[in-house]
């Protein structure tokens, strides 16, 4: 009984939250991508390898 | 009973998604600000205060003559440097290797004292009986493998210059000088560069919490007296004492530019014993501080006890359950192409079971992108090699974390149960 009303408010529950933590992923993954970017220029890190 | 464990494992998982979000916003935000801040070198360093070095050596005759050039060698007034080297309870040629650095002509006049000691305690009871002799206002630790950049112990101190009556501490980065040696070392340097890079930089920006490590850090003489010195008892002492210094109420500061490198372990059983010391001494130091979350104790304690027992207790179970579920699954879905009768017990209404994989997903890509964050801010590491390793190393390096942490919880009951002593294993060191 418990596991068949359990779904009517979990599964909008983890839609909400599955699209908040990838909206916010793909900030983080933007925002990670924009300093790799000025480091790389900063430094001209192509001429590095570790 | 399935049911409340996958929910109860999908909530602790978006709680440790939350979290990983949450300290990479901050280490972002860390990161960006700093590439903007120009390094600054004083011109005049006369009003700097005095610091007491200090590295516990216990036969390391392997690499001590190299650490102490390094300490010799910091871009730091001499006469306002007193160091100590303590050779503990050595068997090998770590004293005579220090005596023969000290009698050439170079290091003469410098105030370095080499302390052959064959008392107790370990680490922590090397520590204590030089701190008995230490005379500088602040303490600076260096470990035996340690070769810290010119300007680390500058870095450090002008950090501390920045609020002096409310940093009672402050710890620098420790980068992996054998990075490359084999695929372990390239593993601990990766998990380095991330804890340095993404998670004490973004517990410092959005918090000010700090952990000192066991090296590279150094913390007010008056402060450590006041705790009563290192504490003999503790695997992890530098955790412990961490924990003392925010009960004080004084913050432990993040000098993100006071860089040292060390030596990782390049053998596994190393890495193992290395590892299990230091789990099991978190886990005592956690069992220790856990009160605070019920006494009025500062925020700030409250949280870093809350993000260690997370780690260490809350979110470890998490991932072993919901790994069982996922195993259990996938070996009850190949018994069902022989024998289509037999089911999973982990049967899920609805999408339900999707959900967990997304939040599973979810977690792993946060993992591989917060590597890629630390490499990028790391001159020379962010590559396609280390980009490929930081996507496998889940699935293997972070695996032996589980190992660990259960062989670790297992021998900290043990040891309760039987009042068996702590070893403190030293990590052997590597030519």
């Amino acid at each position: 009984m418990l596991a068949k009303t359990y779904i009517n408010w979990f599964i909008p529950l983890s839609i909400g939250v599955s699209i908040i933590f990838a909206i916010m992923v793909v900030i983080l993954t933007i925002a990670t991508l924009v300093f790799r970017a000025r480091v790389n220029k900063k430094y001209d890190r192509g001429k590095f390898s570790g | 009973m399935a049911d409340f464990l996958l929910i109860a494992c999908m909530v602790s998982i978006w709680i440790a998604v939350l979290q990983s979000i949450v300290i990479m916003i901050g280490a972002i935000r860390f990161v960006m600000r700093q590439s903007r801040t120009p390094l600054v070198l004083p011109d005049n360093m006369a009003d700097f205060p005095t610091v007491t070095v200090i590295v516990p050596a216990h036969n390391e005759e392997v690499v001590i003559v190299a650490t102490a050039r390094h300490v010799l060698h910091l871009n730091y007034p001499a006469e306002k440097i007193q160091f100590i080297v303590v050779a503990d309870n050595c068997t090998d040629g770590t004293a005579a290797r220090l005596q023969a650095l000290k009698a050439q002509p170079q290091y003469e006049h410098r105030d370095f004292f080499i302390m052959e000691r064959t008392g107790t305690g370990g680490k922590s009871g090397a520590l204590n009986d030089a701190m008995k002799l230490a005379r500088g206002e602040w303490i600076c630790i260096f470990d035996a493998d340690a070769a810290p950049e010119q300007n680390a112990l500058l870095f450090l101190v002008q950090k501390a210059m920045e609020e002096p009556e409310r940093y009672g501490a402050v710890f620098g980065r420790n980068k992996a000088r054998n990075r490359g040696q084999n695929f372990l070392s390239r593993c601990i340097n990766l998990e380095l560069v991330t804890m340095q890079r993404v998670l004490h930089t973004g517990m410092w920006e959005l918090f000010k919490i700090g952990t000192i490590p066991g090296t590279n850090f150094i913390i007010k003489t008056s402060l450590i007296k006041d705790i009563g010195g290192w504490d003999e008892k503790a695997l992890t002492e530098d955790t412990a004492v961490s924990f003392e210094i925010l009960t004080r109420g004084q913050l432990i500061a993040l000098a993100s530019q006071a860089e040292a490198y060390q030596q990782e372990p390049e053998e596994l059983s190393v890495y193992m014993k290395q590892r299990e010391r230091w789990a099991k001494g978190n886990y005592q130091v956690v069992l220790d501080n856990i009160h605070h979350l019920f006494k009025p104790s500062s925020w700030r304690i409250k949280l870093h006890v809350l993000n260690f027992a997370a780690s260490y207790f809350w979110f470890l179970v998490t991932i072993v359950i919901s790994d069982l579920i996922i195993v259990a699954n996938i070996v009850y879905w190949i018994i069902a192409l022989f024998k289509p009768e037999i089911s999973s017990p982990f049967q899920f209404d609805g999408d339900v079971y999707i959900f967990l994989i997304i939040a599973w997903g979810l977690m792993y890509y946060l993992y591989v992108l917060q590597i890629n964050l630390a490499l990028a801010s790391d001159i020379g590491q962010s590559n396609i090699r280390n980009f490929i390793l930081s996507c496998l190393t889940y699935f293997t390096y972070a695996q032996l974390f589980l190992v660990i942490s259960v062989r670790a919880s297992y021998n900290l009951f043990m040891d309760k149960i039987t009042h068996r002593e702590n070893k403190w294993y030293k990590t052997q060191r590597f030519d």
